[in-house]
């Protein structure tokens, strides 16, 4: 790109572009207020660092973990998912990325300076322990999800390098973008790994070149495919129980019984907040969209579950989505079809949702990352605690659609549409996740009898050459014209 | 040998048909974690599925997609092609995210009367053996009520004494391979183990008994290169292993999910059968769906090359199989930092590319050449 | 002039199409060109050639309202609309059928199947746009491996004794099976029932995504083939129904019925 150009896109991108495309003295408020909060953090993490390491100090983390600078385009995202939201909506969509920010801030943190405390962890094993034992739980497919949000080729260069090393192509890029770090050796290094069975084949199968590659213990908890039995919870307690010995054995941490209340407590309150916001995103029009309903439960509850920020979050995008509901006020303007998201989102491509509610008034009421029903934990004894973990994470949605029977996978996708009046289901066909695509022609089949417009999207989770973003676009406008029958601005179709 | 090839040519082959006639039950299996010993209880007939010949999967694509294993897919479509209709009962495990959603995608488009799911777990501990021998307790009371077959300790017991004894028989033929000049080939092993995991045992064993006789008089099997061990996914077609053989590399070992390595060690009976059966299924299969056994499969591959003379190990992986194919990527460094010569082949279940293949194993001979 | 006519103009891959309705709905110009580089002027060519079937009409800015349909659509400037290929091929089987539920349309470059609703609107639709197996262009290719035009190639197969499986999934390695099989002496007509099996066999496969009902039809160019029609209907177990026009102005065709229906309904 030239002079002219890079400086226009910086310009469109910067504050004062946004400023003078907002017609609304409002948002341009909320919009400045979360693009100092995001540069805020930044700076913070800088400062900190510069004055506790010095220049080199900055240099030398920077060498280690080239993908930081990538971090630097957080308020370019905040630009492209906020494009034409206006009010509570805008500020809920702010308020998530500011929210992130800040945990990332404090995760990267205990990285520089903590870390014979860090604890290398897969996704789905629950953090409340490792934190409650007083270690720093770093997940190792974090990072390959998060920073293609804000660079969608960020991923590619790990991407390559799992391929190059021998990993099979055609497996799920979210695991090859981890192992492409770890290759790369940009991953964060700790004193132990834990890891699991799930979701996937991919996941599973690649923690032992990762076992391999750090040198480390690890233990792997497995969670049975028939998981819902009072058998197979005691089964996966004992697992969890393991998975505790080892770390008190392995690690610096310990067991702090009273600390994993007070997570689990925190964790419970999240969650009724959460449960709370989606009460009201079942009105039509919808309060909030999107993002504080999909990234807020992604980031906070797969990673920071009873993080304060995230519970502070949560109760501020009640609050929000409350403040909309009473004052009848959409969160998409002309909200004309209420969907649901199916299978990871779109990460390489996270401002599809802006585009489609700005062409079609299409508004993304609810994902299956997010969609639990699990209980509250019990926070009794440690017995019942490690059992309320144990059925989170077992009946959770990415372990309850990858193992046991279709059911479990097609029937949610129903309930959800009826729970939240949808009017279509949109499916994320990532291409590596071959679980779901094999559940694909029986879903056509029941959404036929049961009339249900679906949109299966094909793309990859973190590769945008699989699929481009025009592509994927054109599969939803395809639907669009054609199945649902609706009419963009003529502005729009070119 | 031509007759274990007849054998191989039907899903369901003349020995079943005379098995069915007879009131046998066969029942339907494709992963290594179910024991045969176990479906060979009372009228019980293991049956490892298998889809010979297979020309398209139409049908399987629509419903399991194009990125899932073709053995899957193929399997899929032979069931509802009735092409197993003699089977009357299934038992999957969930092995791989793909023979689970098989499970499914037969149930909605076929159902079995009898479709059973044994959850093996991933990692073997006290507990999840326990766990084992609890889900084989359940599928036997479940078969037990389904067929009204005996399957208590004393009838399983019987069935692990008649799986050991031919077990036993195919050990037999397995260690003659360790011979400088083995008097079997790998593909007349292949046709023959296939043969025998598809047909009911007590049936094919007299035929593997003859055979055994007429090998026992061969000095060997001519003039080879090099020798091979063959491993990865599931490997059902001799004629893969022709090929192979065809370009002077004599396979010695087979360490895939239907191979003889570790997969006919004998049941060690430790008073409960389903007990030492649930151990069984653990020692006697090497897959990468195990969380914790990448140590023991190297080990047992290094041993294996030792034992039989190994000269190159091919490691043969279904396309679309994530198992093997992320799992590939440290075995093939570990076995070459051993200095075992390595060759990966992504294939598909059925044979096709003959022509690839065989330029890459004869590449693979080549470059062992001293 | 007082009467007034609609156009619907279908730029495709490989040919350009248009046809022209009168006020009473009836067929009165239809054309095909080759594509040009640049959309617009194979639009502009379409249209013309087919305005010239019409007394009344001396250009096609005489036309009362024009819709665009394919894949260039976007890049006619001057249609009053656009709609897209599926609900146009859907409008026009509609229009010469009411009883057809079902339509594959073989397109230059993509195979789609589409499901009609009672009202001639789309109800679900599959396409294969990502590889060039089974569209157009791929029996193109092996009509050029048999030294064949298309028409010579689309009967090639309708003598076969039996059938030749190809195996190969992807088009370009089809390509060099089919060189091998005709090197190998075998009956060109059974290699090319072969290939006619593999293509019905995609549509097959499409077809099942979106729960084929009868009436089946198949639009597009590759429609004129006769060799395929009779493999497809061989393989989906059902009769393909003829449509009463060319099968390849289908798109040009749903596109003028919606120039005329949206046309009538903004006066």
């Amino acid at each position: 790109m030239r002079l002219p150009g890079l400086a226009k896109d910086f310009f469109k991108y910067s504050l004062i572009g946004y400023i003078l495309e907002a017609k609304s003295l409002k948002d341009s408020f909320i919009y400045a207020k979360y693009w100092a909060l995001i540069w805020g953090s930044v700076f913070k993490l800088v400062g900190k660092l510069l004055f506790k390491r010095g220049p080199m100090g900055i240099i030398r983390e920077l060498r280690q973990y080239p993908w930081i600078l990538q971090l630097l385009g957080a308020t370019r995202l905040l630009r492209r998912i906020t494009h034409g939201r206006k009010g509570a909506y805008l500020e809920s969509t702010g308020m998530v990325i500011h929210s992130i920010a800040v945990t990332l801030v404090e995760k990267l943190e205990e990285v520089f300076y903590q870390p014979e405390l860090l604890l290398i962890s897969e996704d789905l094993v629950p953090p409340e322990i490792g934190t409650a034992m007083g270690l720093k739980v770093w997940i190792v497919e974090a990072m390959g999800l998060l920073l293609p949000l804000i660079n969608p080729e960020a991923d590619l260069s790990f991407i390559d390098e799992a391929e190059n090393a021998g990993m099979n192509p055609d497996s799920c890029s979210f695991v090859k973008a981890a192992v492409g770090m770890i290759i790369k050796e940009q991953m964060p290094k700790g004193s132990a790994i834990v890891s699991s069975n799930m979701p996937c084949d991919a996941a599973l199968a690649s923690y032992s070149y990762i076992r391999k590659k750090y040198g480390v213990p690890i233990y792997r908890i497995d969670a049975p495919y028939h998981f819902r039995s009072e058998r197979a919870e005691k089964l996966f307690v004992t697992d969890l129980k393991g998975m505790i010995a080892f770390l008190e054995e392995h690690t610096p941490g310990r067991m702090d019984w009273e600390r994993l209340r007070e997570i689990c407590e925190a964790r419970n309150h999240m969650m009724e907040l959460e449960v709370g916001l989606w009460d009201m995103m079942q009105a039509s029009p919808a309060p909030l969209a999107s993002e504080a309903v999909w990234l807020s439960h992604l980031w906070h509850f797969y990673w920071f579950p009873g993080n304060k920020v995230g519970v502070r979050l949560f109760e501020r995008l009640a609050a929000l989505a409350q403040k909309n509901l009473d004052a009848k006020i959409p969160a998409v303007k002309n909200e004309k079809y209420r969907a649901v998201l199916w299978n990871p989102p779109f990460p390489h491509f996270v401002d599809i949702f802006n585009q489609v509610e700005r062409t079609y008034g299409i508004t993304l009421i609810m994902d299956s990352l997010s969609y639990n029903h699990h209980e509250l934990i019990d926070t009794s004894t440690p017995e019942t605690m490690l059992k309320g973990l144990a059925r989170i994470i077992m009946q959770g949605p990415m372990v309850r659609h990858t193992r046991g029977p279709a059911e479990n996978y097609l029937d949610d996708i129903f309930r959800c549409y009826k729970q939240f009046n949808l009017d279509m289901v949109w499916i994320a066909n990532h291409v590596g996740c071959k679980g779901a695509q094999a559940l694909n022609g029986i879903l056509r089949e029941k959404c036929r009898e049961m009339k249900i417009p679906l949109l299966i999207i094909d793309y990859d989770l973190l590769d945008p050459r699989i699929v481009s973003h025009e592509g994927m676009m054109n599969q939803v406008d395809d639907f669009m014209d054609n199945v649902m029958k609706a009419r963009r601005p003529r502005s729009m179709t070119q | 040998m031509n007759m274990f090839r007849e054998l191989l040519k039907s899903p369901q082959n003349h020995l079943v048909e005379q098995a069915v006639s007879d009131g046998r039950i066969p029942i339907g299996y494709s992963c290594s974690f179910v024991p045969e010993a176990f479906l060979m209880a009372d009228r019980l007939v293991p049956v490892r599925l298998h889809a010979p010949g297979v020309a398209g999967t139409e049908i399987a694509d629509i419903y399991l997609s194009n990125f899932i294993c073709t053995y899957v897919r193929s399997l899929l479509e032979f069931a509802v092609d009735d092409r197993f209709d003699l089977i009357q009962g299934w038992v999957f495990v969930p092995s791989c995210t793909h023979m689970q959603r098989l499970y499914d995608n037969l149930e909605y488009l076929k159902k079995p009367a009898f479709n059973h799911i044994l959850d093996v777990p991933r990692k073997v501990t006290e507990a999840t053996i326990a766990w084992q021998a609890e889900e084989l307790r359940t599928l036997a009371d479940k078969l037990s009520t389904h067929f009204g077959v005996d399957m208590s300790d004393d009838s399983l017991m019987k069935a692990i004494t008649e799986w050991n004894n031919f077990a036993e028989v195919i050990q037999s033929i397995g260690e003659l391979r360790k011979k400088p000049f083995p008097p079997i080939t790998g593909t007349e092993f292949q046709a023959l183990l296939m043969a025998a995991l598809v047909s009911p045992k007590d049936l094919i064993l007299p035929k593997i008994l003859d055979f055994r006789k007429e090998i026992e008089q061969r000095d060997g099997v001519g003039e080879f290169r090099s020798r091979l061990m063959v491993m990865g996914s599931h490997l059902h077609d001799p004629e893969f292993i022709r090929v192979i053989e065809s370009q002077g590399g004599l396979v010695v070992a087979d360490l895939f999910c239907t191979g003889s390595i570790p997969g006919f060690k004998p049941v060690e009976i430790s008073g409960n059968p389903i007990r030492s059966l649930a151990e069984h299924s653990f020692k006697k299969t090497l897959c990468p769906r195990m969380m914790e056994d990448f140590d023991r499969r190297l080990e047992t591959i290094i041993d294996t090359v030792k034992e039989y003379r190994v000269d190159g190990v091919v490691i043969e992986i279904i396309k679309f199989c994530d198992l093997w194919g992320v799992d590939s990527m440290p075995m093939v460094s570990a076995l070459r930092n051993e200095g075992i010569p390595v060759l990966k082949l992504e294939r598909e279940y059925s044979m096709g590319g003959e022509g690839q293949l065989r330029t890459r194993v004869q590449a693979f001979i080549e470059s062992m050449d001293k | 002039m007082t009467k007034k006519y609609f156009g619907g103009c279908d730029v495709g891959s490989t040919t350009g199409k248009a046809a022209i309705l009168d006020e009473n709905s009836s067929i009165v110009g239809t054309s095909i060109v080759p594509s040009e580089i640049d959309p617009e002027i194979t639009s502009v060519q379409a249209l013309e050639k087919a305005c010239a079937q019409v007394t009344d009409l001396s250009s096609y800015k005489d036309l009362a309202r024009i819709v665009g349909t394919g894949y260039g659509r976007n890049e006619v400037a001057f249609a009053n609309e656009n709609i897209s290929e599926i609900s146009c091929h859907a409008m026009g089987a509609f229009y010469c059928n009411r009883d057809i539920k079902t339509i594959v349309d073989i397109g230059g470059q993509d195979v789609k199947t589409i499901a009609i609703a009672d009202d001639g609107s789309v109800l679900e639709f599959a396409m294969n746009d990502k590889c060039a197996a089974g569209t157009g262009r791929f029996l193109e290719a092996m009509s050029r491996i048999f030294r064949m035009d298309l028409e010579q190639f689309s009967v090639l197969s309708l003598n076969a004794r039996k059938i030749i499986p190809i195996t190969a999934q992807c088009s370009v390695f089809a390509e060099s099976e089919v060189i091998s099989l005709l090197a190998r002496k075998n009956p060109p007509e059974e290699i090319a029932a072969g290939i006619k099996a593999a293509v019905s066999k995609r549509c097959f496969s499409l077809l099942k995504r979106i729960g084929m009902r009868p009436l089946v039809t198949v639009t597009g160019g590759c429609a004129k083939n006769q060799g395929l029609i009779k493999s497809l209907a061989k393989r989906i177990n059902m009769e393909v129904t003829a449509l009463p026009v060319d099968p390849q102005i289908i798109g040009a065709l749903g596109a003028a019925v919606f120039a005329g229906r949206n046309g009538r309904e903004q006066e």
